[in-house]
């Protein structure tokens, strides 16, 4: 439901011309299988999903199946500006520190916490299901590709596979999903394990000139966090909704996960209303 | 007649494409490419080069279907290998939209670019005053890097380049056995081919990176082509028209037109306006001829007038000219042996 919420929502700014500023654009690619596999959930959400054409899969060789699908790019570069320039018109004002606690801005009169914090969670709350899902890529100057291109190996695991997603200053290759790695250095093996997977699925990239590599973390968890939690203090009553643990799909589902999130803030005021406007008690 | 000289007149996808086939089919021949242009300076450096064909009325479909499919096929494998960027081929995925149902049910070449499917309802809804759409995927050649990359094929198998006019082919007689024209738009001239004429096209080459796909309606009055740096947007067909100035009136209608299409282009940067004439005919001329003069016979081998197509069918008809200057050799060295006797 957050990924059909998230993708109709982005669709809809498709046809403005806000679309560029925002870092989002249509582009079309390939899901490549070893194997046949069962239509994704996903296929009537995307645009114009259908089976690869054995002429198409002549292309991947070691593929003997696959997807082609129109889907949508959101890039988080331009997308964050966007997001900000929005909110800071609508009054919304912008900290740049470091939280330590829930209960340092409750004692600040914040009356609601909103958790967005991502891979840094357990620092605020400690959740043993909230697990760093490394990876790592390299971003290469790769102007001639023009559509997405996602391997997957139902053995190893999503991610870490070889992919290839093209942007519109860089292309990123990537295929590395380590489950408990907190190192955010780059790695020299799996450099080599990135650069050898993707050349060998599009030999032109031998030619591609590398710009940058970087690693991050993925908030991983077995489901997304996305609930209310009422916090004693001392007697104060103090929400938290949380919103985090979107792994390797943050991008996919967050507008679905921000509106889910936005009315448990609505019920939250709700609740607060009926207190403030309940008749007093009866002496 | 140990090495045949061959002289290719024409420097454009054509002509390069198909001195380059008769490197490749007759290895012992001498060949030479004359040329008054050379990229980035041709009338295929103007061109978008996507493989979506035009369909000429005089030609069989058949041949037609034949050429398109050589060329895919050949641009197929150079576009999974390791020289796909620097020869500038690409695949590209995108959309052929109609205002109205198409009469003409499936177009000849369907079966041969990948995955050509009908548009589902939720695609066409991002085209609201379109009722029908096709999407598929097809291949695409930038210029100028194809062109260059044909050069460096030809250097290589020792072919020489000279930037000459030929005002007339007979000029060529004594230096060349065979001469190919692949003149294009020069043939007009060249050799006083009145069927040919310009079909004159403006486009607007735009930075535009974030377009990935490709748009396109069936009117062919306004298509958005993604190439490797910048992206096509075009178009006009004013057939007759030999003006080569761009006009400041149709720049704008382009982008309007486009930006209908696609909204984001209001964003593009560097909007760079070009003209080329499509030298276009009601069937590409693939054609042997014998000139005579006096006593003296000149074999010419043409292969031009491929209008708005060039790029669609170019490796085709470089085969069937190279095939036809082979028949020309063959019946010069008949001739040669007879002559001994």
């Amino acid at each position: 439901l957050w990924n059909k919420e998230t993708f109709d929502f982005l669709l809809g700014h498709m046809h403005s011309a806000a679309s560029k500023e925002m870092g989002l654009y249509l582009i079309s690619g390939y899901n490549l299988f070893t194997e046949p596999v069962p239509d994704p959930s996903w296929k009537n959400i995307v645009l114009g999903f259908r089976n690869l054409t054995p002429k198409e899969l002549e292309l991947f060789p070691g593929y003997s199946y696959g997807w082609f699908n129109t889907a949508l790019m959101l890039e988080g570069r331009s997308y964050l500006p966007w997001l900000t320039n929005r909110l800071t018109q609508r009054g919304v004002k912008f900290f740049h520190k470091k939280v330590e606690s829930f209960q340092e801005l409750f004692s600040q009169g914040v009356d609601v916490v909103l958790n967005c914090s991502g891979m840094r969670s357990g620092d605020l709350q400690p959740d043993p299901e909230l697990q760093p899902g490394r990876g790592q890529i390299i971003k290469v100057q790769a102007p001639w590709v023009k559509h997405f291109i996602i391997t997957h190996n139902l053995k190893s695991g999503i991610y870490n596979s070889p992919y290839i997603i093209p942007g519109t200053e860089f292309t990123v290759l990537g295929g590395i999903y380590q489950h408990g790695n907190w190192s955010e250095e780059n790695n020299a093996k799996d450099h080599k394990s990135v650069w050898d997977s993707c050349c060998r699925l599009l030999p032109a990239l031998q030619e591609a000139k590398i710009v940058d590599e970087w690693s991050g973390l993925r908030p991983a968890r077995h489901s997304v966090r996305l609930e209310r939690e009422s916090i004693r203090l001392g007697n104060l009553q103090a929400e938290v909704i949380h919103n985090y643990g979107h792994g390797g799909f943050g991008i996919t589902i967050h507008w679905g996960c921000a509106m889910a999130a936005a009315r448990l803030f609505g019920s939250i005021l709700q609740e607060k209303k009926q207190l403030a406007t309940a008749p007093g008690p009866r002496l | 007649m140990a090495s045949p000289k061959v002289a290719v007149v024409g420097a454009g996808v054509i002509g390069l494409s198909t001195a380059l086939c008769i490197t490749e089919t007759c290895p012992s021949c001498s060949v030479t490419v004359l040329s008054d242009q050379f990229s980035p300076n041709t009338t295929s450096d103007v061109a978008a080069g996507m493989l979506i064909p035009h369909t000429y009325p005089d030609t069989p479909i058949h041949r037609q279907k034949q050429w398109f499919k050589e060329t895919f096929t050949y641009l197929f494998a150079i576009s999974n290998s390791a020289e796909a960027s620097e020869a500038g081929i690409h695949l590209v995925s995108g959309w052929q939209v109609f205002k109205s149902t198409p009469k003409e049910g499936l177009p000849f070449w369907s079966d041969i670019v990948l995955g050509f499917r009908a548009m589902s309802e939720a695609e066409l809804l991002k085209f609201p005053q379109y009722q029908f759409g096709q999407a598929f995927t097809t291949l695409k050649c930038d210029c100028p890097p194809y062109l260059l990359w044909l050069e460096k094929r030809l250097k290589a198998a020792g072919t020489q380049m000279y930037t000459r006019k030929v005002a007339d082919l007979w000029e060529l007689h004594s230096e060349y056995d065979i001469v190919v024209n692949c003149a294009g738009m020069g043939a007009y001239q060249l050799v006083g081919d009145k069927q040919l004429f310009p079909v004159r096209g403006q486009v607007l080459k735009v930075h535009a990176p974030w377009v990935k796909q490709f748009i396109r309606d069936g009117d062919g009055l306004a298509y958005i082509y993604p190439g490797i740096h910048r992206v096509t947007l075009g178009g006009t067909r004013e057939k007759g028209s030999w003006n080569l100035c761009p006009d400041a009136g149709t720049t704008k209608d382009i982008f309007d037109r486009c930006c209908s299409l696609e909204p984001s282009l209001q964003g593009a940067q560097d909007i760079e306006v070009k003209v080329g004439l499509r030298p276009s005919r009601q069937s590409v001329r693939v054609q042997r001829e014998v000139l005579s003069q006096g006593g003296a016979k000149l074999p010419v081998v043409h292969n031009y007038g491929h209008g708005a197509g060039g790029f669609s069918v170019h490796r085709g008809t470089a085969n069937e000219a190279a095939h036809l200057v082979g028949e020309c050799i063959s019946a010069l060295q008949a001739s040669s042996s007879r002559a001994k006797l």
